[in-house]
């Protein structure tokens, strides 16, 4: 591995120039002719008969082109197990579900339509907490017929899935495994801890709103761009919902401002394109800060009870997790959340006697989605808490402890998966000795202030997948172009992918060009989220090129009379082994046009993989100052370090884990969005705080660490993903530095100032 | 309703017609189509939006239109002259100070306004110069990392 000349090394990142000069075109930066507004009025209760809809007074203002409602619903749904109608029909579920929709020529028109439209409704009883609803023979049910839907096929390990009752109809689904006997587990314990968490609503705040636009084909079809994070899901769900034929439905992602989970589902696009159907113009659907707060499939609420059991020498014994998420009206992603968010909870930590179950509630809250880390965060700060509190009663080192309890290399994991090429130990070690765990912090106080540290550990799992596909096709000039079907959110896989294929070519990332996230040009991918895009798609790309390269040198090996192992490329140049002239230029040996594809690769990924994930582990150690006259926070240092196998470009995988902390201090301080009888009452950015510069350790007071890079064996150059994981193990972390500070244990998020201080006050 | 507003935008002189109670910036996206400029919250809270009014950073989407008349003001589009980089964006390219890309054209032009005025601020100064700018992705740290570095260079 020592000869890449462009894997491993921080090369620019090549959308650097669009994104400073302002050229980068994000959706809502694209206009077209004659393109119309589209607004959505929004349910104002929770639950609610939807009687008549008079559209009359907005139809007749001047500028507005239509004024559709459920009526006009396409036929299908929207949803994992597609529940939810694009405008709601009889009933409202949540407050912000939409009601009807608008296209005007002015998006100033399309709002004041909004306000002549009038909706009579007949309230209905809600209800929001999730434990309540889930209780047996609950009087307000959410949806008639939850129960009945389509179960999800379960993803993850020894999945033991049962039927959700009819007497629990607000119970969406259930998700078991276990391994041991939990019972027994318990009885060889010698100490046995047992706790409740709390986990509120959070947004993702991506800068960038979603936005939508479509426009109607000639065909019948629609041309759909889309802050859409997977433009193939989004192509199959449009083509279910107007029962168009696939490849009718074109969706192209451009740039995207920040996604975090929170750009999935066709979010807006079925609202554009039923407004375009109707007036045969394009539409524009654009979400405004508060809309994204209300109906941007924010962060699950989640209830954690979690007990364990841990032998006197240290041995984690016994675990058993019931976590209760509230989906919300509709099934959103949660659903698949049920089963994925158990990876918390059996990817790090060796447990004999291990029971899980979980269960997806819905309630009149607005719809859950999917959120970086996908349920990591509150399993891991449940998690990492109470291997705190378990270190404590046996009077061992918090570190210490869950050192010796980490999966070593080749160990099955709860999951059934081996652990293999996760850097868990070496993570923790590094975090460990940069904050200087085991000695004395310079200072514990100053004035009102005291000064404590904290540590954790963290795991994530990503599916291997083989169906990330990519096309290579090398132009004339010895261009080499990659087309691919993963979006560029933020995370620099374009940047990894040009690496990649410019390692393999031997040439510069600059003669690298992209085509990706367009349904109708490039190859199908599996999205890019859960830490998928540099394993998978940088996998096929690489393979992609050695199947063009295999295709030239065969050209070229003809022509030079010459066996076609003895050739090599470089800078667009095929060279025999060992000379330094160039035997002939790209451009000479091919046709324009001619190129390589995935196929093959994809079979032979298909035939390899034994195993269906690969892990990434990670650690984080902080210092805490808390003021315990005012109960704020500060996080004063913090050391992350998160293990990627090799690292393709390590000034970008820093960047990724700095990443995290911004997320993380403001999931474990601030981050709230407080609903009262279903009605968000913080959708801005003066009530629902997210970190400034201010609020986040800068400077010398961060370490974004990479260990040393053991190689995947089965990644792209030895690389995989990992960018998800790094905002989940900052809130354990504060936890348990301020514990160390204080004294007082926090186990709910966020650990507000009022909050603090209240824990200050019992503890006096 | 629409009123004539002249002002100069990026070193070029404008004239156009537009309803007053527009802001300066659905003026300069939509008007102007100078889109580099985002529309994050429409509330001044999140600092997308920023473009340099006179010399100072102004969150263009509390600035109406006809407030713009007669000033000189510059957005991301203008930050490059002659085909060649500011400091500041190369120093973002160089420090990885970007990741969505989306609070880049704001936080570039509220760091200009920035050192335009303290040419070499201390690590303080950039953090109370920028707070008023969001960045989801980043953490702020490289975006630090790059202003101080392009503070740290003489300019000319």
């Amino acid at each position: 591995m020592d000869e890449l000349s462009t894997v491993g090394k921080s090369v620019p990142r090549v959308d650097g120039m669009e994104k400073v000069t302002g050229t980068a075109k994000f959706t809502n930066d694209f206009a077209l002719p004659r393109m119309l507004y589209g607004k959505v009025l929004r349910s104002p209760y929770p639950h609610a008969r939807i009687g008549r809809i008079d559209v009359s007074q907005a139809s007749k203002l001047p500028g507005v082109k239509a004024v559709l409602t459920g009526k006009d619903n396409p036929e299908g749904r929207m949803g994992v197990v597609l529940d939810r109608p694009i405008v709601a029909e009889d009933e409202v579920r949540f407050v912000g579900e939409a009601v009807a929709l608008v296209a005007a020529e002015s998006l100033e028109v399309a709002e004041e339509a909004l306000d002549l439209i009038d909706v009579e409704y007949e309230e209905l009883p809600a209800i929001f907490d999730a434990e309540e609803a889930m209780k047996p023979h609950s009087e307000v049910v959410v949806q008639l017929g939850h129960h009945l839907l389509p179960s999800i096929p379960a993803y993850a390990g020894h999945n033991i899935p049962f039927a959700t009752a009819e007497e629990t109809p607000n119970v969406y689904r259930a998700f078991h495994i276990q391994e041991g006997d939990i019972e027994q587990g318990f009885r060889e314990s010698d100490v046995v801890l047992e706790n409740r968490f709390v986990f509120t609503r959070t947004q993702h705040c991506a800068m960038e709103p979603h936005c939508a636009m479509a426009r109607p084909e000639p065909d019948g079809g629609f041309t759909v761009w889309a802050s859409e994070q997977h433009p193939f899901e989004a192509q199959l769900f449009l083509s279910r919902i107007f029962k168009l034929p696939v490849p009718k439905v074109r969706v192209i992602a451009p740039f995207i401002g920040g996604a975090f989970g929170g750009k999935l589902f066709v979010m807006g696009m079925p609202w554009a394109m039923m407004l375009a159907r109707r007036t045969g113009r394009p539409v524009k659907v654009v979400y405004s800060r508060e809309e994204v707060f209300v109906d941007g499939y924010s962060d699950v609420p989640v209830v954690i009870y979690i007990k364990d059991g841990v032998k006197k020498d240290g041995r984690l014994w016994a675990r058993s997790v019931k976590a209760v998420i509230n989906c919300g009206a509709y099934s959103g992603r949660v659903l698949l959340l049920t089963g994925s968010m158990v990876m918390g909870a059996t990817v790090n930590y060796r447990i004999p006697h291990f029971w899980w179950d979980s269960y997806c509630v819905a309630t009149n809250e607005p719809v859950s989605g999917s959120f970086r880390g996908f349920g990591g965060v509150q399993l891991i700060h449940a998690v990492e808490s109470q291997m705190d509190m378990l270190a404590k009663a046996i009077g061992m080192d918090a570190y210490k402890f869950r050192r010796m309890n980490l999966y070593k290399e080749g160990e099955i994991n709860l999951l059934g998966q081996p652990t293999h090429a996760v850097e868990a130990e070496e993570c923790l070690d590094k975090v460990a000795e940069w904050i200087g765990w085991g000695k004395k912090p310079e200072k514990r106080e100053e004035g009102p202030w005291r000064i404590g540290r904290g540590i954790s550990a963290q795991g994530k799992g990503g599916l291997v997948s083989p169906y990330s596909l990519a096309e290579v096709k090398v132009h004339f000039d010895g261009t080499i172009e990659i087309r691919h079907g993963a979006t560029e959110v933020g995370q620099g896989c374009n940047t990894i992918l040009s690496q990649i294929a410019a390692e393999e070519f031997q040439t510069p990332v600059g003669k690298v060009r992209q085509i990706s996230g367009d349904t109708a040009v490039t190859p199908y991918d599996i999205t890019s989220t859960a830490n998928l895009t540099t394993f998978n798609t940088g996998n096929t790309v690489r393979r992609a090129c050695q199947d063009a390269k295999r295709q030239i040198f065969e050209i070229a090996a003809e022509r030079l009379k010459m066996k076609a192992e003895d050739l090599e490329l470089k800078d667009g140049l095929i060279y025999t082994r060992g000379k330094t002239e160039a035997a002939l230029k790209l451009g000479d040996i091919f046709v324009p046009g001619g190129g390589g594809t995935a196929k093959e690769e994809r079979e032979r990924i298909l035939k390899k993989f034994g195993v269906d994930y690969m892990f990434c582990h990670g650690a984080c150690a902080l210092e805490v100052a808390v003021n315990t006259e005012t109960g704020e926070v500060k996080v004063l240092r913090i050391a992350q370090c998160h293990d990627m196998g090799t690292p393709i470009n390590p000034q970008a995988c820093e960047a990724q884990i700095d990443s995290g902390n911004g997320f993380g201090v403001g999931r474990a301080l601030y981050e709230e969005i407080v609903i009262e009888n279903g009605v968000t009452v913080n959708p801005n950015f003066v009530d629902y705080k997210i970190p400034s510069m201010l609020e986040v350790p800068l400077g010398a007071e961060v370490s974004s660490m990479l260990p040393a890079g053991v190689p995947h064996e089965d990644g792209p150059y030895g690389g995989k993903g990992f960018g998800e994981s790094t905002n989940c193990g900052i809130s354990p972390a504060i936890a348990g530095a301020l514990y160390d500070a204080v004294g007082i244990r926090m186990l709910d998020l966020p650990i507000t100032r009022e909050r603090v201080l209240g824990a200050l006050k019992r503890v006096g | 309703m629409k009123m004539p507003l002249q002002f100069r935008v990026n070193g070029e002189d404008y004239e156009v017609y537009v309803e007053p109670w527009k802001t300066l910036l659905e003026v300069l996206r939509d008007e102007l189509e100078l889109t580099g400029t985002k529309a994050g919250c429409l509330a001044g809270e999140c600092g997308t939006c920023t473009v340099i009014v006179d010399g100072k950073a102004v969150k263009s989407c509390l600035m109406l239109a006809p407030q713009a008349a007669g000033r000189e003001i510059m957005t991301v589009e203008g930050l490059a002259q002659g085909g060649k980089l500011h400091p500041l964006q190369q120093a973002f390219i160089d420090h990885f100070a970007f990741q969505c890309g989306f609070c880049t054209p704001g936080m570039l032009m509220s760091s200009k306004a920035l050192l335009d005025e303290n040419p070499h601020p201390t690590a303080d100064d950039v953090k109370e110069g920028l707070y008023g700018n969001f960045c989801r992705c980043t953490g702020y740290v490289k975006i630090l990392e790059a202003v101080l570095a392009a503070g740290a260079k003489p300019r000319g």
